[in-house]
């Protein structure tokens, strides 16, 4: 019930006025285990 | 032959050769090998005879490959939405179910009693998943989405869904690739990959190794240097431009099965981006 991640976001890139794309990556805190990475695009 | 029985860190044989080697022989023999037995070979003699002695475990599967597939119509209403938009939590755990449910169909199991040769719970984890759709406020409410599900495997531990669907003139794209592992000792931070117990399969298998699941065993391996995903790019690094501690909301971001929701991972990012371009403001 306790358990924390540590959440890196790793780079963020402005494509342009409207879009952005972001690289992150998840953590379990207590030991420090690569869980997962994301590689996302947003858009308006 | 006594080539085959150089160590292989002599052969000069490098990293990503080794992964197509395996990949190939997954391929060949129809089931994969997990990272403890493939690291622990010395020498290609080892491999071959390893795969040569499994091979014969894993004919006694019942294998009458037929497509199996699913379509759902969903009108977009109150639980389908968040915001003024539609939730990617709702849509996440709908691709995700969709996947369930085929593999139900599959190996004619319910989802709770997949299980492995002793007799563990096995749970179809999740290791990559694509998607893309448009921005989540160009959908409406009442709108209707229609989505259509194939699955196919590759070995007898990886499965592959493919999704297809459309919202009046907005298409959704999404693939899922799963593998079965079991909790040891009942703990999440202890899980390991294993094999269903079935005496049948209806799933097709897949005569080439889809390019999401090659890229991803490179990503694994950590061979990369770049992740590409429609015409966009990523450059993988482990620089970190903004961190921060997180407590996991058990009440809804933990799934049915006591693990993290990975349909759950997308409002975490939110937050993190939210926090950080308030701190880039001020």
């Amino acid at each position: 019930m306790d358990d924390q991640l540590i959440i890196k976001l790793n780079n963020i890139e402005i494509l342009n006025e409207n879009t952005f794309q972001t690289s992150s990556s998840i953590y379990r805190k207590n030991d420090n285990k690569h869980i997962a990475s994301i590689f996302s695009v947003k858009q308006k | 032959m006594k080539d085959l029985e150089i160590p292989i860190k002599e052969t000069g044989i490098d990293s990503i050769d080794l992964v197509t080697i395996r990949v190939g022989l997954e391929k060949y023999f129809n089931f994969e090998v997990n990272d403890a037995d493939w690291y622990g070979f010395n020498s290609l003699t080892e491999v071959l005879y390893f795969f040569h002695k499994n091979k014969r475990n894993s004919e006694s599967v019942i294998d009458i490959s037929k497509p199996i597939m699913t379509e759902r119509t969903l009108e977009i209403r109150m639980p389908q939405m968040a915001n003024s938009a539609l939730s990617e939590n709702w849509f996440l755990k709908e691709i995700g179910d969709i996947h369930w449910e085929l593999l139900s169909l599959g190996l004619v199991q319910k989802s709770s009693k997949f299980k492995d040769d002793v007799g563990n719970r096995l749970y179809a984890t999740f290791v990559r998943i694509n998607y893309s759709i448009r921005p989540l406020n160009y959908f409406q409410e009442n709108e209707i989405i229609e989505l259509s599900g194939e699955i196919s495997r590759f070995g007898s531990n990886t499965y592959f869904t493919s999704i297809h669907g459309n919202c009046n003139d907005k298409s959704i794209h999404a693939e899922l690739i799963s593998i079965f592992a079991i909790r040891e000792l009942n703990y999440n931070s202890m899980i390991s990959k294993s094999n269903p117990q079935t005496k049948i399969n209806h799933i097709k298998q897949l005569d080439f190794c889809p390019d999401i699941l090659n890229q991803y065993k490179l990503l694994k391996k950590e061979l990369l240097d770049e992740l590409s995903f429609q015409n966009y790019k990523f450059q993988l690094s482990n620089n970190s431009i903004y961190s921060i501690d997180y407590k996991i909301n058990p009440y809804y971001e933990i799934n049915g099965v006591g693990l993290l929701y990975f349909a759950c991972y997308p409002i975490i990012l939110t937050v993190v981006l939210t926090l950080f371009f308030v701190l880039q403001l001020n």
